[in-house]
Protein backbone atom coordinates (compact mmCIF):
# COMPACT_ATOMS: atom_id res chain seq x y z
CA UNK A 1 0.00 0.00 0.00
CA UNK A 2 1.14 3.53 -0.71
CA UNK A 3 2.31 5.75 1.88
CA UNK A 4 0.24 8.55 3.13
CA UNK A 5 2.71 11.14 1.75
CA UNK A 6 2.88 9.93 -1.56
CA UNK A 7 -0.86 9.86 -1.56
CA UNK A 8 -0.98 13.24 -0.63
CA UNK A 9 1.48 14.18 -3.31
CA UNK A 10 -0.41 12.52 -6.14
CA UNK A 11 -3.41 14.41 -4.63
CA UNK A 12 -1.82 17.84 -4.40
CA UNK A 13 -0.49 16.99 -8.47
CA UNK A 14 -4.05 15.91 -9.63
CA UNK A 15 -5.32 19.12 -8.07
CA UNK A 16 -2.64 21.28 -9.60
CA UNK A 17 -3.63 19.93 -13.26
CA UNK A 18 -7.15 20.46 -12.75
CA UNK A 19 -6.98 23.96 -12.13
CA UNK A 20 -4.73 24.32 -15.02
CA UNK A 21 -7.29 22.25 -17.21
CA UNK A 22 -10.11 24.82 -15.17
CA UNK A 23 -8.51 28.05 -16.70
CA UNK A 24 -7.88 26.64 -20.05
CA UNK A 25 -11.69 26.00 -19.77
CA UNK A 26 -12.23 28.98 -19.03
CA UNK A 27 -10.22 30.71 -21.46
CA UNK A 28 -11.59 28.53 -24.51
CA UNK A 29 -15.40 29.07 -23.61
CA UNK A 30 -14.54 32.66 -23.94
CA UNK A 31 -12.95 32.47 -27.47
CA UNK A 32 -15.45 30.20 -28.37
CA UNK A 33 -18.13 32.19 -28.17
CA UNK A 34 -16.52 35.05 -30.73
CA UNK A 35 -15.38 32.51 -32.87
CA UNK A 36 -18.69 30.95 -32.82
CA UNK A 37 -20.49 34.22 -33.63
CA UNK A 38 -18.01 35.09 -36.25
CA UNK A 39 -18.48 31.22 -37.90
CA UNK A 40 -22.32 31.60 -37.92
CA UNK A 41 -22.92 35.23 -39.05
CA UNK A 42 -20.22 34.50 -41.82
CA UNK A 43 -22.03 31.69 -42.95
CA UNK A 44 -25.00 34.24 -43.54
CA UNK A 45 -22.59 35.88 -46.01
CA UNK A 46 -21.31 33.75 -47.91
CA UNK A 47 -24.67 32.01 -48.76
CA UNK A 48 -26.49 35.14 -49.51
CA UNK A 49 -22.75 36.22 -51.94
CA UNK A 50 -23.72 32.64 -53.94
CA UNK A 51 -27.82 33.76 -53.50
CA UNK A 52 -26.90 36.21 -55.67
CA UNK A 53 -24.50 33.84 -57.70
CA UNK A 54 -26.84 31.81 -58.58
CA UNK A 55 -28.30 34.07 -60.37
CA UNK A 56 -25.74 34.52 -62.86
CA UNK A 57 -25.43 30.56 -63.89
CA UNK A 58 -27.24 30.74 -67.22
CA UNK A 59 -24.40 33.36 -68.19
CA UNK A 60 -21.67 31.82 -66.32
CA UNK A 61 -21.48 29.37 -69.42
CA UNK A 62 -20.61 32.17 -71.97
CA UNK A 63 -17.78 33.85 -69.92
CA UNK A 64 -15.99 31.30 -68.20
CA UNK A 65 -14.04 32.74 -65.78
CA UNK A 66 -10.32 31.75 -65.21
CA UNK A 67 -11.28 30.65 -61.23
CA UNK A 68 -14.08 28.40 -62.59
CA UNK A 69 -11.55 26.73 -65.44
CA UNK A 70 -11.07 22.94 -65.33
CA UNK A 71 -7.99 22.15 -66.30
CA UNK A 72 -6.72 18.67 -67.34
CA UNK A 73 -3.00 19.09 -66.38
CA UNK A 74 -1.55 19.96 -63.02
CA UNK A 75 -1.35 18.81 -59.53
CA UNK A 76 -3.55 18.49 -56.43
CA UNK A 77 -3.62 20.98 -53.89
CA UNK A 78 -5.09 19.74 -50.59
CA UNK A 79 -5.06 22.99 -47.85
CA UNK A 80 -5.86 21.20 -44.58
CA UNK A 81 -7.26 23.66 -41.44
CA UNK A 82 -5.64 22.51 -38.54
CA UNK A 83 -5.27 24.14 -35.48
CA UNK A 84 -1.47 25.83 -33.92
CA UNK A 85 -2.27 24.11 -30.26
CA UNK A 86 -3.27 20.65 -29.40
CA UNK A 87 -5.01 19.83 -26.36
CA UNK A 88 -8.22 20.14 -28.54
CA UNK A 89 -9.61 16.31 -28.22
CA UNK A 90 -9.58 14.16 -31.48
CA UNK A 91 -10.21 17.34 -33.44
CA UNK A 92 -6.58 17.25 -35.36
CA UNK A 93 -6.56 13.36 -35.49
CA UNK A 94 -9.75 12.80 -36.98
CA UNK A 95 -9.17 15.39 -39.59
CA UNK A 96 -5.91 13.80 -40.62
CA UNK A 97 -7.67 10.43 -40.54
CA UNK A 98 -10.33 11.95 -42.93
CA UNK A 99 -7.37 13.48 -45.25
CA UNK A 100 -5.34 10.28 -45.43
CA UNK A 101 -8.15 8.37 -46.89
CA UNK A 102 -9.41 10.86 -49.15
CA UNK A 103 -6.80 12.44 -50.28
CA UNK A 104 -3.60 10.61 -52.71
CA UNK A 105 -0.72 10.36 -51.23
CA UNK A 106 1.05 11.84 -54.53
CA UNK A 107 -0.82 15.63 -53.66
CA UNK A 108 0.64 18.49 -52.24
CA UNK A 109 -0.15 20.04 -49.43
CA UNK A 110 -0.55 23.05 -47.08
CA UNK A 111 -1.57 23.71 -43.41
CA UNK A 112 -3.24 26.19 -41.77
CA UNK A 113 -1.83 25.84 -38.40
CA UNK A 114 0.92 23.86 -37.33
CA UNK A 115 -0.11 20.87 -35.07
CA UNK A 116 -0.59 18.12 -37.93
CA UNK A 117 3.08 19.00 -39.79
CA UNK A 118 4.93 15.69 -38.04
CA UNK A 119 2.45 13.75 -39.45
CA UNK A 120 2.59 14.98 -42.52
CA UNK A 121 6.05 14.40 -42.23
CA UNK A 122 5.75 11.03 -40.76
CA UNK A 123 3.43 9.88 -43.62
CA UNK A 124 5.68 11.15 -46.25
CA UNK A 125 2.92 13.53 -48.12
CA UNK A 126 4.59 16.19 -49.59
CA UNK A 127 4.15 19.66 -47.48
CA UNK A 128 4.66 22.56 -49.58
CA UNK A 129 3.71 25.33 -47.12
CA UNK A 130 2.73 25.89 -43.57
CA UNK A 131 0.97 28.98 -41.73
CA UNK A 132 0.28 30.03 -38.97
CA UNK A 133 -2.88 31.84 -37.95
CA UNK A 134 -3.60 34.13 -34.81
CA UNK A 135 -6.07 33.27 -31.99
CA UNK A 136 -8.02 36.54 -33.21
CA UNK A 137 -8.72 36.17 -36.44
CA UNK A 138 -7.40 39.11 -39.24
CA UNK A 139 -8.36 38.85 -42.70
CA UNK A 140 -4.87 40.86 -43.44
CA UNK A 141 -2.99 37.45 -42.24
CA UNK A 142 -5.34 35.21 -44.74
CA UNK A 143 -3.94 37.70 -47.52
CA UNK A 144 -1.00 36.10 -48.13
CA UNK A 145 -2.04 32.68 -48.39
CA UNK A 146 -5.48 33.50 -50.71
CA UNK A 147 -2.43 34.69 -53.23
CA UNK A 148 -0.66 31.92 -52.41
CA UNK A 149 -3.40 29.35 -53.62
CA UNK A 150 -4.63 31.60 -56.50
CA UNK A 151 -1.40 32.27 -58.36
CA UNK A 152 -0.64 28.66 -57.98
CA UNK A 153 -3.96 27.68 -59.80
CA UNK A 154 -3.74 30.04 -62.13
CA UNK A 155 -0.93 29.84 -63.16
CA UNK A 156 -1.59 26.16 -63.91
CA UNK A 157 0.60 24.27 -61.23
CA UNK A 158 -2.74 22.72 -59.61
CA UNK A 159 -5.72 21.76 -61.63
CA UNK A 160 -7.66 21.83 -58.66
CA UNK A 161 -7.89 23.01 -54.80
CA UNK A 162 -9.12 21.00 -51.71
CA UNK A 163 -9.50 22.36 -48.21
CA UNK A 164 -10.29 19.75 -45.58
CA UNK A 165 -11.61 21.32 -42.10
CA UNK A 166 -13.68 21.00 -39.20
CA UNK A 167 -17.12 21.85 -39.97
CA UNK A 168 -18.64 23.76 -36.48
CA UNK A 169 -21.88 22.19 -36.22
CA UNK A 170 -22.50 22.48 -32.35
CA UNK A 171 -20.27 23.21 -29.00
CA UNK A 172 -19.86 19.04 -28.66
CA UNK A 173 -20.02 17.96 -32.31
CA UNK A 174 -17.74 18.87 -35.26
CA UNK A 175 -17.53 17.19 -38.28
CA UNK A 176 -14.11 16.60 -40.75
CA UNK A 177 -15.00 18.14 -44.09
CA UNK A 178 -13.17 17.87 -47.44
CA UNK A 179 -14.63 20.48 -50.11
CA UNK A 180 -13.17 21.17 -52.86
CA UNK A 181 -12.50 25.25 -53.18
CA UNK A 182 -11.50 25.33 -56.81
CA UNK A 183 -12.22 25.32 -59.56
CA UNK A 184 -15.73 27.21 -58.59
CA UNK A 185 -17.90 24.95 -60.32
CA UNK A 186 -21.95 26.03 -60.64
CA UNK A 187 -23.15 22.70 -58.16
CA UNK A 188 -21.22 23.53 -55.46
CA UNK A 189 -22.86 27.07 -55.92
CA UNK A 190 -25.97 25.56 -56.12
CA UNK A 191 -25.67 23.64 -52.92
CA UNK A 192 -24.20 26.60 -50.74
CA UNK A 193 -27.09 29.05 -52.08
CA UNK A 194 -29.82 26.60 -50.97
CA UNK A 195 -29.05 27.01 -47.79
CA UNK A 196 -30.38 30.28 -47.69
CA UNK A 197 -33.83 30.60 -47.00
CA UNK A 198 -35.01 32.89 -49.92
CA UNK A 199 -37.76 30.73 -52.49
CA UNK A 200 -36.30 29.77 -55.25
CA UNK A 201 -37.03 31.22 -58.55
CA UNK A 202 -34.45 30.64 -61.45
CA UNK A 203 -36.38 31.40 -64.14
CA UNK A 204 -36.03 35.06 -63.29
CA UNK A 205 -34.99 37.53 -66.18
CA UNK A 206 -32.42 40.26 -63.84
CA UNK A 207 -31.44 43.06 -65.30
CA UNK A 208 -27.45 42.55 -64.62
CA UNK A 209 -25.42 45.85 -64.64
CA UNK A 210 -22.85 46.14 -64.95
CA UNK A 211 -23.04 43.38 -67.89
CA UNK A 212 -22.98 39.45 -66.56
CA UNK A 213 -18.65 38.92 -67.47
CA UNK A 214 -17.46 42.51 -65.49
CA UNK A 215 -19.85 41.47 -62.60
CA UNK A 216 -18.63 37.64 -62.60
CA UNK A 217 -15.26 39.02 -62.79
CA UNK A 218 -15.75 40.91 -59.42
CA UNK A 219 -17.83 38.18 -57.66
CA UNK A 220 -15.72 35.26 -58.20
CA UNK A 221 -11.98 36.60 -56.43
CA UNK A 222 -15.10 37.82 -53.52
CA UNK A 223 -16.49 34.23 -53.39
CA UNK A 224 -13.32 32.35 -53.13
CA UNK A 225 -11.85 34.55 -50.37
CA UNK A 226 -14.78 34.49 -48.58
CA UNK A 227 -15.24 30.77 -48.88
CA UNK A 228 -11.89 30.16 -47.50
CA UNK A 229 -11.83 32.81 -44.85
CA UNK A 230 -15.44 30.97 -43.54
CA UNK A 231 -13.74 27.58 -43.57
CA UNK A 232 -10.94 29.21 -41.41
CA UNK A 233 -13.38 30.27 -39.18
CA UNK A 234 -14.96 27.48 -38.61
CA UNK A 235 -12.07 25.66 -37.74
CA UNK A 236 -11.23 28.17 -34.87
CA UNK A 237 -14.80 27.97 -33.56
CA UNK A 238 -14.60 24.35 -33.56
CA UNK A 239 -10.62 24.51 -32.15
CA UNK A 240 -12.00 26.74 -29.45
CA UNK A 241 -15.02 24.24 -28.99
CA UNK A 242 -13.22 21.18 -28.84
CA UNK A 243 -10.75 22.24 -26.64
CA UNK A 244 -13.75 23.85 -23.69
CA UNK A 245 -15.29 20.23 -24.01
CA UNK A 246 -11.88 18.66 -23.81
CA UNK A 247 -10.57 20.44 -20.92
CA UNK A 248 -13.76 19.98 -19.54
CA UNK A 249 -13.77 16.67 -19.53
CA UNK A 250 -10.10 16.60 -18.12
CA UNK A 251 -11.45 18.84 -14.94
CA UNK A 252 -13.92 16.22 -14.06
CA UNK A 253 -11.52 13.41 -14.48
CA UNK A 254 -8.97 15.16 -12.07
CA UNK A 255 -11.91 15.34 -9.91
CA UNK A 256 -12.78 11.95 -9.56
CA UNK A 257 -9.10 11.06 -9.64
CA UNK A 258 -9.16 13.19 -6.60
CA UNK A 259 -12.03 11.56 -4.74
CA UNK A 260 -10.56 8.36 -5.13
CA UNK A 261 -7.02 9.44 -4.03
CA UNK A 262 -8.60 11.16 -0.80
CA UNK A 263 -10.64 7.60 0.02
CA UNK A 264 -7.58 5.96 -0.30
CA UNK A 265 -5.85 8.55 1.79
CA UNK A 266 -8.39 8.16 4.61
CA UNK A 267 -8.49 4.23 4.61
CA UNK A 268 -4.33 4.62 4.76
CA UNK A 269 -4.54 6.85 7.49
CA UNK A 270 -7.15 4.75 9.39
CA UNK A 271 -5.15 1.81 8.93
CA UNK A 272 -2.26 3.24 10.26
CA UNK A 273 -4.07 4.52 13.24
CA UNK A 274 -5.32 1.20 14.23
CA UNK A 275 -1.57 -0.40 13.86
CA UNK A 276 -0.41 1.73 16.18
CA UNK A 277 -3.34 1.36 18.68
CA UNK A 278 -2.68 -2.45 17.93
CA UNK A 279 0.77 -1.55 18.97
CA UNK A 280 0.26 0.67 22.39
CA UNK A 281 -1.96 -1.97 23.85
CA UNK A 282 0.28 -4.92 22.81
CA UNK A 283 3.07 -3.44 24.66
CA UNK A 284 0.80 -2.69 27.66
CA UNK A 285 -0.29 -6.53 28.03
CA UNK A 286 3.03 -7.39 27.71
CA UNK A 287 3.80 -5.16 30.72
CA UNK A 288 1.26 -6.68 32.78
CA UNK B 1 -39.87 45.92 -49.64
CA UNK B 2 -37.99 43.52 -47.56
CA UNK B 3 -34.38 44.49 -47.38
CA UNK B 4 -31.09 42.50 -45.79
CA UNK B 5 -28.08 43.88 -45.73
CA UNK B 6 -25.48 41.28 -44.96
CA UNK B 7 -21.50 41.33 -44.25
CA UNK B 8 -19.18 39.25 -43.31
CA UNK B 9 -19.81 40.07 -39.25
CA UNK B 10 -23.39 40.61 -39.38
CA UNK B 11 -26.64 40.78 -40.52
CA UNK B 12 -26.12 44.79 -40.68
CA UNK B 13 -29.90 45.59 -41.32
CA UNK B 14 -32.95 43.38 -41.76
CA UNK B 15 -36.40 45.29 -42.36
CA UNK B 16 -39.25 46.61 -44.48
CA UNK B 17 -38.51 49.73 -46.10
CA UNK B 18 -40.52 51.99 -48.51
CA UNK B 19 -36.99 53.08 -50.91
CA UNK B 20 -33.76 52.85 -50.80
CA UNK B 21 -30.63 54.99 -52.57
CA UNK B 22 -27.59 53.79 -53.18
CA UNK B 23 -24.14 54.06 -55.21
CA UNK B 24 -24.16 51.57 -57.65
CA UNK B 25 -20.66 51.37 -59.30
CA UNK B 26 -22.54 52.81 -62.51
CA UNK B 27 -24.05 55.78 -60.73
CA UNK B 28 -26.46 56.53 -58.21
CA UNK B 29 -29.38 54.76 -58.68
CA UNK B 30 -33.09 54.31 -56.31
CA UNK B 31 -34.66 51.12 -55.51
CA UNK B 32 -38.39 51.49 -55.21
CA UNK B 33 -41.48 48.90 -54.28
CA UNK B 34 -42.10 47.47 -58.28
CA UNK B 35 -38.65 47.48 -59.27
CA UNK B 36 -37.72 44.90 -62.02
CA UNK B 37 -35.11 42.22 -61.13
CA UNK B 38 -31.81 43.62 -60.74
CA UNK B 39 -28.85 42.56 -60.14
CA UNK B 40 -25.84 45.16 -59.90
CA UNK B 41 -22.29 46.06 -58.20
CA UNK B 42 -22.22 48.40 -55.76
CA UNK B 43 -19.43 51.07 -54.76
CA UNK B 44 -18.29 52.94 -51.81
CA UNK B 45 -20.75 55.39 -50.80
CA UNK B 46 -23.45 56.53 -48.88
CA UNK B 47 -26.82 54.29 -48.76
CA UNK B 48 -29.95 56.24 -47.58
CA UNK B 49 -33.27 53.83 -47.34
CA UNK B 50 -37.09 54.87 -45.92
CA UNK B 51 -38.42 52.59 -43.19
CA UNK B 52 -41.22 54.10 -40.78
CA UNK B 53 -41.48 57.02 -42.46
CA UNK B 54 -37.55 58.18 -41.74
CA UNK B 55 -35.22 58.67 -43.49
CA UNK B 56 -32.28 56.80 -42.51
CA UNK B 57 -28.34 56.87 -43.86
CA UNK B 58 -25.71 54.02 -43.92
CA UNK B 59 -22.06 53.69 -45.18
CA UNK B 60 -21.30 50.55 -47.64
CA UNK B 61 -18.39 49.52 -48.63
CA UNK B 62 -18.42 47.45 -52.14
CA UNK B 63 -20.51 45.17 -53.03
CA UNK B 64 -23.78 43.49 -55.05
CA UNK B 65 -27.40 44.59 -54.74
CA UNK B 66 -29.95 42.09 -55.28
CA UNK B 67 -33.59 42.63 -55.87
CA UNK B 68 -35.69 39.78 -56.35
CA UNK B 69 -39.63 40.10 -56.44
CA UNK B 70 -39.47 43.01 -53.95
CA UNK B 71 -36.98 41.22 -51.49
CA UNK B 72 -33.69 42.90 -51.68
CA UNK B 73 -30.52 41.77 -50.54
CA UNK B 74 -27.49 44.11 -50.27
CA UNK B 75 -23.82 41.94 -50.09
CA UNK B 76 -21.13 44.13 -48.62
CA UNK B 77 -17.68 44.20 -46.75
CA UNK B 78 -19.03 47.04 -44.66
CA UNK B 79 -22.25 48.65 -43.43
CA UNK B 80 -21.62 51.04 -40.65
CA UNK B 81 -24.07 54.23 -39.31
CA UNK B 82 -22.57 57.48 -39.49
CA UNK B 83 -22.04 57.06 -35.03
CA UNK B 84 -19.94 53.95 -35.64
CA UNK B 85 -17.04 55.40 -37.96
CA UNK B 86 -14.33 56.05 -35.62
CA UNK B 87 -12.44 58.87 -37.97
CA UNK B 88 -9.09 58.10 -36.32
CA UNK B 89 -9.30 54.54 -36.73
CA UNK B 90 -10.19 55.23 -40.77
CA UNK B 91 -7.37 58.09 -40.61
CA UNK B 92 -4.71 56.06 -39.23
CA UNK B 93 -6.02 53.08 -41.54
CA UNK B 94 -5.62 55.28 -44.61
CA UNK B 95 -2.15 56.76 -44.03
CA UNK B 96 -0.73 53.12 -43.44
CA UNK B 97 -2.23 52.22 -46.75
CA UNK B 98 -1.03 55.49 -48.44
CA UNK B 99 2.45 55.26 -46.64
CA UNK B 100 2.95 51.28 -47.81
CA UNK B 101 1.78 52.21 -51.34
CA UNK B 102 4.77 55.13 -51.47
CA UNK B 103 7.29 53.07 -49.81
CA UNK B 104 7.10 49.87 -51.46
CA UNK B 105 5.74 50.54 -54.85
CA UNK B 106 8.70 49.02 -56.56
CA UNK B 107 8.33 45.61 -54.86
CA UNK B 108 4.27 45.42 -55.03
CA UNK B 109 2.66 43.26 -57.23
CA UNK B 110 -0.27 44.89 -59.36
CA UNK B 111 -2.33 42.75 -57.51
CA UNK B 112 -1.13 43.91 -54.25
CA UNK B 113 -1.34 47.42 -55.56
CA UNK B 114 -4.26 47.16 -56.83
CA UNK B 115 -5.54 46.02 -53.58
CA UNK B 116 -3.97 48.61 -51.33
CA UNK B 117 -5.45 51.46 -54.21
CA UNK B 118 -8.83 50.01 -53.39
CA UNK B 119 -8.16 50.06 -49.23
CA UNK B 120 -7.49 53.75 -49.85
CA UNK B 121 -10.74 54.70 -51.47
CA UNK B 122 -12.77 52.81 -48.97
CA UNK B 123 -11.60 54.69 -46.63
CA UNK B 124 -11.36 57.95 -48.15
CA UNK B 125 -15.04 57.70 -49.12
CA UNK B 126 -15.47 56.71 -45.09
CA UNK B 127 -13.72 59.58 -44.35
CA UNK B 128 -16.41 62.09 -46.70
CA UNK B 129 -19.41 60.16 -45.38
CA UNK B 130 -18.45 61.09 -42.00
CA UNK B 131 -17.45 64.05 -42.00
CA UNK B 132 -20.76 65.59 -44.21
CA UNK B 133 -22.95 63.47 -41.85
CA UNK B 134 -21.32 64.85 -38.79
CA UNK B 135 -21.47 68.21 -39.72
Amino acid sequence: MASLRDIKRRIKSVRNTSQITKAMQMVASAKMRRAQELALNGRAYISALANVFKHLQDTIAECSSPLMQRKETGKLLVVVINTDRGLCGGLNSNLFKEVITACPAEADYITIGAKLNPQFARTGRNLVASFSLGDSFDEAELKPILDFIRNAFLDGTYKTVTVAYQKFINVMVQKPQIVELLPITPEELLAVAAQDDTEDDNNANFLLEPGAGSLLSSILPLYFANLLTQQVLEGKASEQSARMVAMKSATENAKTLIGELTLEYNKARQTQITNELLEITTAMKAME
Amino acid sequence: MHFRIITPLRTALDLDVTGLKLPATQGEMEVLPGHADLITSVANGELTYTANGELKSLFVGGGFLQVEHGNVLLVTDTALEAAAIDTDTVQAALERAQKALRDRASVLSREEQAYLEACIAKQLAMMEYSRVRKR
